[in-house]
């Protein structure tokens, strides 16, 4: 069977309307002589295409007159000086009517490069002082003195009806021992176990508790929540709605 | 002195800072623009484009030859934009839009501002596009720079490049018909 009869009878299969019906001649009409243009109206365009490349103002010009025809002149202001410096053209960007209408501070570009030579210089010569223990071991003790000492103060707390004066005779000596190893902890141990990651965690586990929710985190968490669950939701809790809204 | 001589020289820890101050000399005002044009203001492309010759030092030693470095400068300062506006969008925690918006209102707060002016209008136009193609336009129409280099800058083909131009174009000529 021919490609075509195969089609044919597929749409007699589907539509014998369509297939009967004199439908595949063409109803639309084409500019006398389009088809034989055609190849040199390409060969124009690519030439075209091809020059626009290296040409950024044909390529807008073609786009768009009237935006080709602005003056390019930037409206913001230069602060005075600013390029000012041997290395610069002062006249490129006029030339080129693309001068930006910004300011800019006064002798910026004169004093910038010697900035930046001193801010990456300084980093590598030492300018920021990096404190190390140098050995790994005393990290995990001032944690663990730390966490010792976080421990005694939640045991104070809960246990704060505690007559004070049995609680300095019963531990008395414990304290003094933390109290004690806490003294022979260098400010630096201390500092550094605050900017570890164990301190930090638990101050983010906090802020992330203190975070309101916002529109986007309700839409998340309510995702997979289906509208009739919640109807069925909100007519349980409807007398205390208020709560819910504010908690 | 050329790139290549540049190149030379940093890597030479002799003239490596004399090299360092040539380049910025070299290209600060092109790159200190194409930042400008996306941050606006002036602190903040400061910011970004110390920023961007920090990444420089750092990083020109492993710069390939191959490349050219000017594509290599272009593409770490857009990197550094787009990382500021991000930040910037997370720190007023709002979204992109209204950063889009609120550097609209930093152009209309310069003390040289003259909305009949059409400079001014077209910055303004300038900053209605997505980033992309506000990235797109700025570098064919104020750099002139070829589509294969933008290409390596932002990481395009071409083709998508010069559809994005083509639709920056539109848009932007719209705002300013319309405005």
């Amino acid at each position: 069977m021919h490609s075509t009869d195969h089609i044919q009878a597929e749409l007699a299969a589907i539509s014998e309307l369509l297939a009967n019906a004199n439908s595949k001649g063409r109803p639309y009409a084409v500019p006398e002589g389009y088809f034989e243009r055609l190849p040199m109206i390409m060969l124009l365009k690519i030439g075209q295409l091809t020059a626009s490349d290296d040409s950024a103002a044909a390529e807008t010009e073609s786009l768009s007159p009237l935006l080709a025809g602005l003056n390019k002149k930037m409206p913001f202001a230069v602060p005075e000086g600013y390029f000012a410096q041997e290395a610069v053209q002062p006249g490129l960007l006029d030339r080129l009517e693309k001068k930006m209408p910004y300011q800019v501070p006064v002798g910026y570009f004169d004093g910038f490069p010697d900035k930046m030579l001193a801010t990456v210089t300084g980093q590598q010569k030492g300018g920021a002082k990096i404190v190390s223990f140098g050995r790994p071991w005393m990290r995990y003790a001032a944690a663990a003195a730390i966490v010792a000492v976080v421990a005694v103060s939640g045991w104070f707390y809960m246990h704060k009806t505690t007559n004070v004066a049995d609680f300095g005779k019963d531990n008395g000596d414990v304290a003094a021992q933390l109290q004690h190893e806490l003294n022979q902890l260098s400010d630096d141990a201390i500092l550094e176990y605050n900017d570890s990651p164990a301190a930090d965690g638990s101050a983010n586990v906090l802020a992330a508790n203190d975070d309101e929710l916002n529109a986007t985190d309700i839409h998340f968490l309510l995702e997979d929540v289906s509208d009739n669950a919640l109807q069925d939701f909100l007519n349980l809790e409807k007398p205390g709605k208020d709560a819910i809204l504010h908690n | 002195m050329d790139d290549a001589e540049l190149l030379i020289q940093f890597r030479e820890p002799a003239t490596r800072e004399k090299a360092y101050t040539a380049l910025i000399r070299k290209y600060q005002e092109r790159l200190y623009w194409h930042i400008r044009r996306m941050v606006v203001d002036h602190d903040d492309s400061n910011d970004v484009l110390q920023n961007v010759f920090i990444r420089v030092w750092n990083g020109l030693d492993n710069f390939r030859a191959d490349a050219k470095l000017y594509t290599w400068l272009y593409r770490i300062a857009t990197n550094e934009c787009l990382t500021f506006l991000e930040q910037k969008k997370k720190k007023a925690a709002v979204s992109l839009s209204d950063v889009e918006e609120g550097l609209s209102n930093q152009i209309k707060a310069d003390k040289d501002f003259d909305a009949n002016k059409i400079e001014w209008k077209l910055q303004l136009a300038i900053q209605q596009l997505p980033e992309k193609q506000r990235l797109v336009f700025t570098l064919r129409y104020y750099d002139e720079m070829p589509y294969e280099e933008m290409s390596k800058v932002l990481d395009t083909s071409e083709g998508a490049l010069k559809a994005s131009y083509h639709h920056a174009v539109k848009k932007i000529e719209d705002f300013i018909l319309n405005h």
